[in-house]
């Protein structure tokens, strides 16, 4: 029922333009939007992450302790065993849902509400993988199409011309390309203003992958390993997380931000890093009253103009932050300044993890509820093959007290493993005294991070 | 109570609405249309679509009808084999002008979650034709929300010329297919005891700019909407759609669910306000 009422509603709007279907909310699906924190609980939290961070520096270990930690412990063997069977599963299941996002997308209903492309790929996906990579592990490895359709290019390569399959790991040894394919997805999703329409979604996918599919068959299938943005991000959420596969294939379990010691940052990383965490930004700004005041006259490419200069601004300003850091670092240590930059990446997987969590939380479990209707209709066709598809989202199921202090607790608690993954990785560079006064531009940073994501929370 | 209410007020919402929407497109067709009330008796057609479906009007005419290929349907018409198998009534505007007749616009009957955020968050409502002049004298009756007395509602306005929404609001077993009303004339609606938001949207934007409101989490609300956009304001998060008749519409609705809503033009898609629910 709630689809064919909203058919019907889109569909006097989607009968006259192509790409209409564009919902002014900027993440463009979903229509609720958190209430803005109480002051007071901001004030808490920002003191306390100022608090923190001297705390970090007064309890001052003087030797690495992540990367000792980084190693974990080895999980049981039939684990690793059922590793393989259970990764073709997976990579089936993965290229089956492209293949569904695909035609949901292109071939689906035109209204966004209707059709599961949207949600599933601007909240399942990259929500909720982003979050689950940083929680539990890198799972989207096991389930990346773009990967499954490079290894499964270069065997037929490799059978019509007899020729040895390129190697999966000789790739394009930096993450530019990764980077940049992060920044023309969170474009998509923030800035273009038909962004949540069914066949922006669609084409984006197939772009996309024909894009991957390209540089393959160019590069090499380990080209994608580093091109694909998706993969190279959750890749790197998941260097904070416990669970994680080593070098030798065996499945292993480590605290939680020990894996960050470890990260292997690669050039074009840590702006992958700035884009997602400026993309969330500007989408936290995009809900102020200052935003609304210079927004909401604009639709169209008009308004995709402002968006991208937001978005830009946004990116602009994270960089702008961490370049200033990297370069009082720099002049402090007397080390490169991209060195430096690259060598303290790592601590911001925690404050990107957290400005995700803080922002997209409740646009996760609320407004990702809307798959389950949309899996029982996926095309907007009227089915109802699971018999939910006249399901409605529960919008009670958190209650809003309980988002906010989620929010101001993962903005927090972002910070100060942000602060003491940065203090990890000084005193592994430096001798003490150095290490402590390396840290005062990278905690102001952080400090700046964390009092922008709040001020964000704040709305109003 | 409450929950009664919501269900008649809803009722009232699918009625007004149904009424609604057979003047927009009639004054848009030029007439030759009516709209029915029956029960489905046959579907021809797959999953996926429907060919024709035999119809049994409350008057007990039977004939069969072709979904018109642009007709406004709000749901996929599939569904109609559902109303097949439970025989729930649905409403069909027909064009009598082809043999045999096409169905410009079906929905259902009796569900008041038509354009509503379902039972628990609908309320009473009636897309009510507001004159731009001044408003309309509103009845004393702050309380009829709560007690749910659609009936009463629609009663008092005896001495007012015929409007059709609260008449059909008032006679849930008369034929709800009421035609376009002769005259506009300045409609009473319950008056809820709770804010009311008042809009004016002139020519596809809101008077003064997109802002913010602010409701309480539990106020019973009422979006008034004026001017001359003819097009649907849509709540989102609580889904509630308001048809704007002459550029005027009406919904009272119990803010339910807390967090900040986009108000939009959903034709235009144009933010309208951010409702903040708190």
């Amino acid at each position: 029922m709630g689809i064919g009422r909203r058919c019907a509603a889109a569909g006097a709007a989607a009968g006259a333009v192509l790409l209409a279907a564009a919902p002014a909310a900027a993440h463009g699906v979903g229509g609720r939007v958190d209430l803005p924190i109480p002051v007071w609980q901001f004030a808490w939290a920002a003191a306390l992450a100022v608090a923190a961070s001297f705390g970090v520096l007064s309890m001052f270990w003087t030797s690495p302790r992540l990367a000792a930690a980084a190693r974990g412990r080895p999980l049981p063997a039939w684990l690793t065993k059922a590793d393989r069977p259970l990764l073709l599963l997976t990579r089936t299941a993965g290229l089956s849902m492209l293949g569904i996002l695909l035609y949901a997308g292109l071939g689906g209903s035109r209204d966004t509400a209707s059709n599961i492309a949207p949600y599933a790929v601007f909240i399942i996906f990259w929500v909720g993988v982003s979050l689950g990579s940083a929680l539990a592990g890198d799972i989207w490895k096991a389930f990346n199409p773009f990967h499954t359709l490079a290894d499964l290019g270069a065997w037929l390569r490799a059978h019509l011309t007899g020729a040895p399959m390129s190697a999966p790991d000789r790739g394009a040894g930096n993450q530019w390309w990764a980077a940049g394919a992060v920044f023309t997805f969170v474009w998509m999703e923030l800035a273009f203003h038909a962004g949540a329409a069914p066949r922006s979604v669609g084409v984006y996918l197939a772009a996309y992958t024909a894009a991957m599919l390209a540089g393959a068959a160019v590069w090499g299938r380990g080209w994608v390993r580093d091109a694909d943005g998706f993969g190279a991000l959750f890749t790197i959420l998941s260097a904070m997380a416990p669970f994680y596969r080593s070098a030798s294939g065996r499945w292993r379990v480590r605290p939680p931000l020990a894996g960050l010691a470890r990260l292997e940052v690669r050039p074009g990383a840590v702006r992958l890093i700035l884009i997602v965490l400026g993309a969330a930004a500007f989408d936290g700004f995009t809900r102020s009253s200052f935003w609304l005041d210079i927004a909401s006259n604009r639709s169209g490419w008009m308004l995709t103009a402002l968006n991208t200069g937001g978005l830009l601004f946004g990116i602009g300003f994270m960089m702008a932050v961490y370049r200033t850091a990297a370069a009082a670092m720099a002049r402090i240590t007397g080390d490169p300044e991209d060195e430096l930059g690259d060598a303290f990446g790592p601590s911001l997987v925690p404050i990107t993890a957290a400005y995700t969590a803080a922002h997209y939380f409740s646009f996760l479990v609320l407004d990702g509820q809307a798959v389950i209707r949309l899996a029982s209709d996926p095309f907007g066709m009227g089915w109802d093959m699971f018999g939910a598809a006249g399901y409605r989202i529960d919008y009670t199921l958190v209650p809003a007290a309980a988002v906010a202090w989620i929010q101001t607790a993962a903005i927090a608690a972002g910070h100060m493993l942000g602060v003491a993954a940065a203090h990890d990785r000084a005193v592994e560079r430096y001798r003490p005294d150095l290490a402590v006064r390396s840290q005062y531009p990278m905690l102001a940073a952080m400090i700046a991070y964390t009092i922008a994501g709040l001020l964000l929370l704040l709305g109003g | 109570m409450k929950k009664a209410a919501a269900v008649l007020a809803g009722l009232a919402l699918t009625l007004a609405a149904a009424c609604g929407e057979s003047e927009a497109d009639g004054g848009g067709s030029g007439g030759g249309r009516e709209t029915v009330r029956g029960v489905v008796l046959e579907v021809e057609g797959g999953l996926t679509s429907v060919d024709s479906f035999v119809l049994r009007t409350d008057e007990g005419e039977v004939l069969e009808v072709i979904p018109a290929p642009d007709g406004d349907f709000r749901f996929p018409l599939p569904h109609l084999h559902d109303h097949l198998r439970n025989s729930e009534p649905i409403l069909v505007e027909l064009d009598r002008s082809t043999d045999p007749p096409r169905a410009a616009a079906v929905q259902d009957a009796d569900s008041p979650a038509w354009h509503t955020g379902g039972e628990d968050d609908a309320a009473p409502a009636a897309a009510a034709p507001e004159p731009a002049a001044e408003g309309p004298p509103e009845p004393a009756r702050p309380d009829s929300l709560g007690t749910g007395d659609a009936e009463e509602a629609g009663g008092e306005e005896g001495d007012q010329p015929p409007d059709p929404a609260p008449a059909a609001a008032a006679d849930p077993n008369g034929t709800p297919a009421a035609s376009p009303p002769e005259s506009e004339e300045p409609e009473e609606t319950p008056e809820a005891a709770g804010p009311v938001i008042e809009l004016e949207v002139i020519d596809g934007r809101l008077e003064g700019g997109a802002r913010r409101e602010a409701v309480n989490l539990g106020d019973t609300v009422t979006l008034r909407v004026s001017g001359n956009s003819r097009d649907e304001v849509h709540i989102h998060g609580y889904d509630l759609f308001v048809r704007l008749e002459d550029g005027a519409g009406e919904l009272v609705f119990d803010a339910s669910i807390p967090g900040v809503f986009e108000v939009e033009l959903e034709g235009s898609h144009t933010l309208l306000i951010r409702l903040e629910v708190s």
